[in-house]
């Protein structure tokens, strides 16, 4: 691998035109990547997790996969059991005093098994660092994964977050994402709903600020019958920040029943935001129902009136609206200890003062 | 004897969207006063209260509002709210993510300017929501998210009552309410009356609300007009005889 | 089981009627820099259009066929004629017309037309205009309705030099280039200032010939405060060699003036319709778009509309039809510059029979467009698992206080509506046709009359069909 790698990420399913930079996204990315830390609970490690876990894609797409190919980087592997119940893993994944940072981790689940992933991304000790991060996961036949990824990075730390995910017959998968950290982040998830009645989940929160850059591309496929998948996502730009959405809802041929619907707000507070938004709905087959729906712009005139109308000022307003939108999310970890952590973060990281 | 005047329109024109609502309003408010604001659908009763409470979608076109002395008519509405002028929503907004207590912890903190104690707010606030036979719980819930109907009016109530402001306007609080909830909300009425000593312009078309309260002064509006105003008993006059005998009048 | 009612192919019998190519001049197919000059001095280009032509080659020659929509490579640019040209000169009286391209046009409906509804008419046949009209009525109001080739001559010319490809530059993409290279044909209109033209004009592209392109260009100036209704109809019979469409229209729409722009297009299915359209709208101008595509094999179709000025709007209505073999890739493009601006698009489109349609948007707000407003609604419906609809809608938002509003549904016809039509006494048959046409109600009630009985008369008789 190069020193200074040129990688085309986060790749849309079906490509538009070209000047609207959206097709995918070049970064340039530190290709000599070192071990990322990786601190858990006694996860009990397995040698195989599960079938073709290792050849899901992730929604960061191919080009990303070379950061994670080095043989150094850690691979943990862990199974989910049914026997063992409600089962939280906890995974606090940093750079520390490296420049740049990569590893994987794959999680299956056994039919039944119920598990909720616990991911923080924490700050390194490099002011200017980068950090892979590459997390597949299977759910097996009627069995339920959550994943929940809090993002606390600082200012000048950049995170790849690179999630593949396969669904068996009747398994569910929740994401629930927070980028409430000061970094630039690059998201890729993808999702297979191969099974019948799998379902899918997202919710995603987020805060851009300064010059802050946030690239995010999901990517849903539909294969099995009366497959589910809903995607929310909810944010605020503020000063500079920049944001790019990719959402793909996408109904393969024989996937009839299925539903599939996304929504996106986007709460501009910025003079200087850039939004790009791109909610795509591919179709193949007649018995679905799809939807999307986004609306993008400030706090609107009703709202604004209501909270004036109680005496708060309008940038009072704005912050309590940006922090709602974090606030709802929080509340759907169900872990008291990570929810504790990410409200910290969200008051230092709503707090102007800090750096 | 008069009251110490609160509140006076004068010769208020108001446009919604470019169409001309009011057509010259003139009201007087004094200290304490209950005033009950009557009218058929779409006479613009809301519109006085959006154009009061300063809702820049009402644009007004000509007159002037004063409140405690002060010219308000450009005042925006933030201001208005501070200086104690209240406006209950008929459809309260809806926000996910900010709970009912914190929401009115955020209100008080901006009116009053410094930070309130945790401790006594608490305190304070379920108190209040005893008065308006409120589940505690609610406080803790997202504001008006999955609220019925009758909870969303209880809940403004429950704001006017703890942001103790010098007049409230209630429009169509009463509305949609079964007569238990009626009650209820007329309680906190009450003792909005009873313990802010504050004015209030109450907006509705049904006479249900005030039969618990003490009314100074009936106002009739009708098409962008205050026709007729009266004491308690023209309350009843239109309870029997309905609005027809004025539109007519009108014509 | 109950089964669906099978959709028949349209029928074209109505446009898919050939004439002979009598006595017609034909370039040899294929583009070199020597056919492109050649059929400059057939034309009698003025010189920079001669050197406007073999640049714009130049640039078609350098630039990358697209990778990011429906394919075209069935379409051989070594095998298209560019230039054929009917064997008469243009007339103003239908009579003059020889008889076989008069009966075409007759056939079409448009002499009728333009006597009932029509302000001016123009009817391009092939590679050159055959006929053009304008009522004197309206061009004693000043209003200038020609021929490009007239208008490249004439008292406008400096007016068309001014204008001509500069809102669809040759460099925009590989078919606009190719337009610049090769164009013939299409309509010049001028309104003047004040000007109102209470009913519309119209013109009408005819693709006669096997193998051949049609490349006209349409230029439209609405003077400040002007208000026009431009109609634009196409059709061709089918053959068995491909077809080319590599039309390209600009609008100019003045200070609060107002044009509004509508299309049927109604190609045979062995066309390839690359087709360009883009407006510029000045201070409280606006442009309304109303497109139906219901033709061709392959078709690439976005109208633009930059909204330059402050208080500008926008509207586009369409709907999309594809059917068998067909891959249609349609929609809208909008440019916020000016503030106060707004945009409104709303789309539908039905895909049956293994029709391929794509809806694709996007909608620009540039930093300073304050107070832009946009709303994007799409819908489409799919009659059966063998076709494919997509939707790619893009946003590209850097102003905060923009206001943009995007929903999409995909779905199919729901049985529990087509149950209650039933239980009314319909059909199902007619209870999926009447669900199709209210589908389309939006797009048919956006059109004047005749075309909007054209659209339902094509709706019914692709739906129209039995229970299998």
């Amino acid at each position: 691998m190069k020193e200074n790698e040129t990688l085309k990420i986060n790749p849309l399913p079906s490509k538009t035109w070209y000047w609207l930079h959206l097709n995918d996204t070049t970064v340039k990315w530190n290709g000599n990547v070192q071990p990322c830390m990786v601190t858990t609970e006694e996860p009990e490690q397995v040698s195989e997790a599960g079938l073709n876990i290792k050849e899901m894609t992730t929604g960061a797409g191919a080009e990303a996969d070379t950061l994670f190919s080095d043989e150094n980087l850690p691979v943990l592997q862990l199974t989910a059991k049914a026997e063992d119940g409600e089962r939280i893993i906890r995974l606090d994944i940093s750079g520390e005093d490296k420049e740049n940072a990569a590893g994987t981790v794959y999680i299956a689940t056994e039919e039944n098994a119920h598990v909720t992933v616990i991911e923080k991304f924490i700050s390194g000790k490099k002011a200017q660092s980068d950090l892979a991060f590459r997390t597949k996961l299977y759910a097996k036949k009627n069995s339920t994964i959550r994943l929940i990824q809090i993002n606390m990075l600082d200012e000048g730390q950049r995170l790849l977050n690179a999630v593949g995910s396969v669904c068996d017959e009747t398994a569910k998968l929740d994401v629930l994402q927070m980028f409430i950290g000061r970094g630039d982040v690059y998201n890729g998830i993808q999702t297979e709903l191969e099974g019948d009645q799998s379902e899918l989940h997202t919710e995603i929160g987020y805060i851009g600020q300064k010059q802050q850059s946030l690239d995010m591309n999901l990517v849903v496929n539909h294969w099995g019958k009366k497959t589910n998948c809903d995607i929310q996502v909810d944010g605020t730009l503020k000063d500079a920040a920049k944001k790019v959405f990719r959402g793909s809802i996408d109904f393969k041929r024989g996937s009839s029943g299925s539903k599939g619907a996304e929504t996106e707000n986007v709460l501009l507070l910025g003079d200087d935001v850039e939004n790009k938004t791109i909610p795509l709905i591919l179709c193949a087959e007649e018995d679905v129902d799809g939807s999307h729906g986004a609306t993008i712009g400030e706090l609107d005139e009703e709202t604004l009136f209501y909270f004036a109308a109680r005496g708060i000022d309008q940038e009072t307003a704005e912050d309590i609206m940006t922090k709602a939108k974090l606030e709802v999310l929080y509340h759907h970890i169900q872990d008291e200890e990570t929810e504790r952590i990410v409200a910290d973060q969200l008051t230092k990281v709503m707090s102007n003062d800090s750096q | 004897m008069l009251n110490k005047q609160l509140l006076n329109v004068k010769d208020l024109y108001v446009d919604v969207e470019d169409k001309e609502i009011l057509h010259g309003v003139d009201l007087s408010i004094g200290e304490g006063e209950t005033h009950v604001l009557m009218g058929p659908n779409g006479t613009g009763k809301s519109t006085l209260g959006y154009a009061l409470m300063g809702n820049p979608r009402y644009t007004v076109k000509s007159g002037e509002i004063w409140f405690k002395g002060k010219n308000i008519t450009a005042e925006p509405v933030n201001e208005r709210a501070k200086d104690g002028i209240f406006l209950s929503f008929q459809n309260p907004l809806e926000i996910p993510g900010v709970t009912l207590s914190s929401f009115i912890r955020n209100a008080l903190e901006q009116k009053t300017g410094k930070r309130i104690k945790l401790w006594d707010f608490k305190k304070d606030l379920e108190k209040t929501m005893a008065i308006l036979q409120m589940d505690p719980s609610y406080a803790e819930r997202d504001l008006n998210v999955g609220f019925s109907g009758g909870e969303k009016k209880k809940a403004e109530i429950l704001q006017l009552l703890m942001l103790k402001p010098s007049l409230a306007i209630l429009d169509e609080t009463d509305s949609g309410l079964d007569v238990d909830a009626v009650r209820t909300v007329s309680a906190g009425i009450e003792e909005y009356q009873k313990t802010c000593k504050g004015s209030l312009i109450v907006i509705t078309h049904s006479t249900k609300i005030l039969e618990a309260l003490h009314v100074d002064y009936t106002h009739v509006m009708v098409e962008g007009r205050i026709i007729k105003t009266g004491d308690a008993s023209l309350v009843e006059e239109i309870n029997e005889n309905g609005f027809g005998s004025y539109e007519t009048q009108e014509q | 089981m109950k089964e669906k009612s099978q959709v028949e192919d349209i029928d074209r019998s109505i446009y898919d009627f050939k004439d002979d190519e009598k006595d017609a001049y034909r370039i040899k197919a294929g583009l070199t820099p020597e056919i492109v000059q050649k059929l400059s001095k057939e034309k009698h280009d003025p010189a920079w259009m001669e050197l406007f032509r073999l640049h714009s080659l130049q640039i078609y020659n350098e630039m990358a066929v697209p990778d990011w929509g429906p394919s075209i490579e069935g379409l051989n640019m070594d095998q298209i004629v560019t230039y054929v040209r009917p064997n008469t000169k243009m007339k103003a009286k239908w009579s003059d017309v020889p008889a076989d391209i008069k009966n075409t046009f007759e056939r079409l409906g448009i002499p009728e037309a333009e006597r009932k509804s029509l302000a001016g008419v123009g009817a391009q046949y092939d590679s050159e205009l055959v006929y053009h009209n304008v009522r004197e009525e309206v061009a004693a109001q000043g209003v200038v309705y020609t021929d490009m080739e007239s208008a490249l001559t004439g008292e406008y010319a400096d007016m068309v030099k001014k204008h001509f490809m500069k809102l669809v530059k040759p460099t925009d993409h590989k078919f606009a280039a190719l337009h610049g290279a090769v164009w013939s044909g299409g309509s010049f209109v001028y309104v003047p200032k004040g000007v109102s033209v209470e009913i519309p004009l119209q013109s009408y592209f005819r693709l006669n010939a096997p193998g051949a392109g049609q490349f006209e260009h349409t230029l439209i100036i609405v003077d400040e405060g002007a208000d026009l209704h431009f109609i634009e109809g196409c059709s061709a019979p089918k053959y068995n060699v491909a077809n080319l469409h590599a039309g390209c229209v600009e609008l100019f729409v003045g200070k609060n003036a107002r044009l509004r722009y509508s299309t049927i297009e109604n190609w045979s299915k062995n066309m390839y319709n690359l087709n360009t359209k883009r407006a510029l709208v000045e201070e409280g101008g606006t442009i309304e778009w109303v497109s139906g595509s219901f033709g061709s094999h392959v078709s690439y179709l976005y109208p633009m509309s930059i909204l330059k000025g402050r208080d500008s709007k926008m509207e586009f209505t369409g709907i999309t039809f594809a059917g068998k073999g067909q891959n249609l890739d349609t929609g809208a493009k909008v440019v916020h510059i000016g503030e106060n601006t707004s945009s409104y698009i709303n789309t539908k489109s039905i895909s049956k029979d293994g029709g391929i349609s794509t809806f694709r948007s996007s909608v620009v707000v540039n930093k300073g467009a304050e107070n832009a407003k946009s709303s994007v609604s799409c819908q489409s419906l799919m009659l059966d698992s063998e076709s494919r609809s997509d939707t790619i809608p893009a946003m590209d938002i850097r102003t905060k206080n923009a206001d943009v509003g995007h929903e999409a549904q995909i779905g199919s016809i729901s049985d529990e509506a087509v149950f209650y039509l039933m239980s009314r006494g319909m059909s199902e048959e007619d209870a999926r046709a009447c669900i199709v046409s209210g589908f389309a109600d939006n797009v048919s009630k956006e059109l004047p009359l005749e075309y909007a009985l054209e659209m339902n008369n094509l709706i019914h008789l692709e739906m129209k069909g039995s229970i299998g």
